[in-house]
């Protein structure tokens, strides 16, 4: 069974899907000849504005790919300048939290949006992202935690227990002051795939980019294109545009170690995730030119026990609940699970809120760690 | 003594948009939306240059009087600087 067969997703419009393939080599998408009708364009607008395309939008109707009536162009190109003036305020947010890191010695790796836009398409425009993504170690993440709250951000849902982030999260999500997200990562998923992934790696290796005078270090390219992959396949329910064309923009990259990004992906039980992200990139895309991941990617079968996995991550089952609980089977040592385990369980803070949802998903939870244990 | 060099702020943030371009200077909360011309004259501040250079550039890519635009570009780059987006090369 075919990962396409085993783990159906929920695709996007095909024009959509064409907007946000502007650009790329052997993209068989097609966008219309004739300008849309106001109806569809006002539709295909309001995706736009919400998949967070509208450079690519805009790059599309300035090189006459798509034709569109005179107040359409405007609109594009309107909906283009607010995406750009919005990304350049969340990159002033990152220089800000990046050099008080720097300051506190915090090593980081900015991850997707203001990474990807700098170091991976032909013009940053075309990657548009809402928010501050910073990878800190795990030994560091405390102190990560305590410079945000310094600069007076504050968390948007509690820590489970002290420490919990620091040994076992995906990460947190910080607001500042002035409203501003930052989400702090030590891992790139919840739940064993997080777990798996060896995060002390991940500073082994850079992707410098220059921003606003600063050189900021992105994950190496393998490491890269692996966490688009778990980004665009596990993120959400439906994957967004953005994330698979970070894929489709990684994949074919001239640098790319191919053999790397197959062994890391092993050495984290997450072959399964990177064949997904890059089968769904190139299928959405109906992207016709071969790389050495889009010819593996259709074909990998995963085992049964990867399938279990990824059903907490993908589908109807999908829960933040199965994912922690199934974290249990991806812990090696015994005092580890233990800790683990107590924490999901018995969370720790005057806001126990989702503890009653964590109840909820109990008995799921439950039959996923069962699942997870099976051989 | 020789007129003074300008060049873009090395800290301004900027993205091209089609026909133009959003900068957010160092000093200011809101990006600017800068087209037409005054695109056209941050683009030629790329790598450092006099405003007399840049009037010089401006004409001839507009086939322009340089002496009829001198006025509007200095007026542009005065705007320009005194919104944080250039600053003057050492």
């Amino acid at each position: 069974m075919t990962l396409a067969e085993a783990l159906p997703t929920v695709g996007h419009a095909p024009l959509t899907a064409a907007v946000a393939a502007f650009g790329l080599t052997g993209s068989l998408c097609e966008l219309p000849d004739v300008p849309l009708a106001p109806r569809a364009w006002d539709e295909l607008l309001g995706t736009v504005r919400h998949e967070r395309i509208p450079g690519l939008l805009a790059a599309a109707v300035a090189a006459g790919a798509l034709p569109v009536e005179p107040e359409q162009g405007a609109a594009a190109g309107e909906a283009a300048v607010l995406s750009a003036g919005s990304c350049l305020l969340v990159e002033r947010r990152l220089l800000a939290v990046h050099e008080r890191f720097d300051q506190a010695g915090i090593p980081t790796r900015v991850l997707k949006g203001a990474a990807f836009a700098h170091t991976l398409y032909p013009d940053p425009a075309q990657r548009a992202f809402g928010d501050v993504d910073l990878l800190v170690p795990g030994d560091h993440y405390d102190d990560a935690t305590a410079v945000l709250t310094a600069m007076g951000a504050h968390r948007r849902y509690p820590e489970h227990r002290p420490g919990f982030d620091r040994r076992f999260g995906k990460g947190a999500a910080f607001i500042l002051p002035d409203g501003y997200e930052v989400d702090l990562h030590r891992t790139f998923v919840s739940g064993p795939l997080g777990l798996r992934v060896d995060t002390d790696g991940l500073f082994r290796t850079a992707t410098p980019f220059e921003l606003g005078g600063r050189t900021l270090l992105g994950l190496g390219l393998e490491e890269q294109l692996i966490h688009a992959c778990y980004h665009a396949a596990l993120g959400s329910a439906r994957p967004r545009l953005t994330a698979l064309r970070d894929i489709a923009q990684l994949a074919p990259h001239p640098r790319l170690d191919v053999h790397r990004v197959r062994r890391l992906a092993a050495a984290w039980h997450g072959e399964a995730v990177v064949a997904l992200g890059v089968d769904l990139a190139w299928r959405t895309f109906r992207l016709a030119d071969r790389t050495a991941l889009s010819v593996w990617a259709p074909h990998y079968e995963p085992t049964p026990a990867e399938r279990r996995v990824l059903s907490v991550y993908v589908g109807t089952s999908r829960s933040y609940a199965g994912q922690a609980l199934a974290g249990v089977a991806a812990l090696p040592r015994p005092a580890d699970k233990l800790a683990y385990a107590r924490a999901i369980a018995l969370p720790a803070g005057p806001d126990r809120s989702h503890l009653a949802a964590m109840r909820h998903h109990w008995a799921r939870g439950v039959r996923a760690i069962t699942d997870a244990l099976r051989p | 003594m020789s007129p003074p060099r300008y060049r873009r702020h090395a800290e301004v943030l900027w993205r091209r948009v089609p026909g133009g371009a959003v900068v957010l200077p160092p000093t200011q909360d809101a990006p600017i939306h800068l087209n037409g011309p005054a695109v056209l004259v941050w683009e030629l501040f790329d790598s450092g240059a006099t405003v007399g250079a840049v009037r010089d550039a401006v004409a001839a890519l507009c086939d322009a009087d340089p002496d009829e635009i001198s006025e509007d570009v200095a007026g542009m780059v005065a705007y320009l600087a005194g919104a944080g987006t250039l600053e003057v090369a050492r």
